[in-house]
């Protein structure tokens, strides 16, 4: 165990981060409910907004104006569906419906996000 | 700066180089974005105990920069940059504090890396939201960075004095 006392302060901070995560995704979780709409995003310019309540199927073509991104409301909830990157991270990241989920493609720099009636007031037509 | 120094310095970034690849090759396939295992990490944390802060910045700035224009675009440079530079800057200081080992200095960096990327990323992506990844990402940077310390430690002081490795 003297081996161990001597990585005490290492230890210390690995605690810290992590107790930090810990708080950090409790007070995440606290702060959920359920979403309205679906805010989506591009370069932080808005590209639409979607009410959750009416499944339907959205593409955003990518800039050579093949099938970037296709996001799919269903059901109350939201998933990208396929995705033109290599990584297709944003098909992996699944189904979102909470207020405040993210689907995120970094290749395309598109974030779609959940948001509560309240938030998309302003944003609609 | 004295020829051996600058090719160790050249030696060492084509292996953090060699490494970035490598990484890429094994993409981690999670849900969030960003998590994985900092390969490079492991000859920056190198540099800086063997050849000193200057030498890891400048090894660190060169991979990046190659990276970028070899695999990258204009946003994965910054990225990896903002990234590398947080993460050394938070290195070179814990470095300092008596009692660190490299495993809790790579666990601050990767760490560090982490949540300066998110910050990037909330710039570019202009919303906020990314933050929720922040969790998952401080967990994944401290298990990484454990593993890549606790290697480099050894790497370390197996290897010894770098600058007498080629005389």
């Amino acid at each position: 165990m003297a081996r161990l006392k001597e990585y005490r302060k290492d230890l210390f901070l690995i605690l810290g981060v992590l107790i930090g995560a810990g708080l950090i995704a409790g007070a995440f979780a606290l702060a959920k409910k359920p979403g309205a709409y679906v805010r989506v995003e591009q370069d932080g310019k808005l590209l639409g907004v979607y009410a959750l309540s009416e499944d339907r199927r959205e593409v955003f073509p990518d800039k050579d104006g093949a099938d970037g991104n296709v996001l799919v409301i269903e059901g109350g909830t939201v998933h990208m569906e396929t995705a033109s990157c290599p990584d297709k991270l944003c098909v992996k990241q699944g189904t979102k419906s909470q207020v405040g989920d993210t689907i995120v493609c970094l290749p395309h720099r598109l974030a779609a996000t959940v948001i509560g009636a309240e938030e998309a007031e302003g944003l609609l037509p | 700066m004295k020829p051996k120094k600058l090719m160790t310095e050249a030696m060492l970034c084509a292996l953090a180089l060699i490494l970035s690849y490598v990484e890429s090759l094994f993409p981690l396939s999670v849900a969030v974005p960003g998590i994985k295992m900092g390969l490079p990490n492991l000859v920056i944390v190198f540099a800086l105990y063997r050849l000193g802060a200057g030498s890891a910045a400048r090894i660190s700035l060169v991979r990046v920069a190659v990276v970028a224009l070899l695999f990258g675009n204009v946003y994965s440079f910054l990225y990896s940059l903002a990234g590398a530079a947080f993460s050394l800057l938070l290195m070179v200081l814990l470095r300092k504090v008596r009692g660190f080992h490299t495993a809790g200095v790579s666990v601050g960096g990767a760490v560090m890396h982490n949540i300066a990327q998110v910050a990037v990323a909330m710039v570019i992506l202009g919303t906020e939201k990314i933050i929720y990844y922040l969790p998952a990402l401080l967990v994944s940077g401290v298990v990484s960075g454990i593993v890549i310390g606790l290697l480099a430690g050894l790497m370390i002081r197996r290897i010894g004095n770098v600058n007498k490795l080629s005389s």
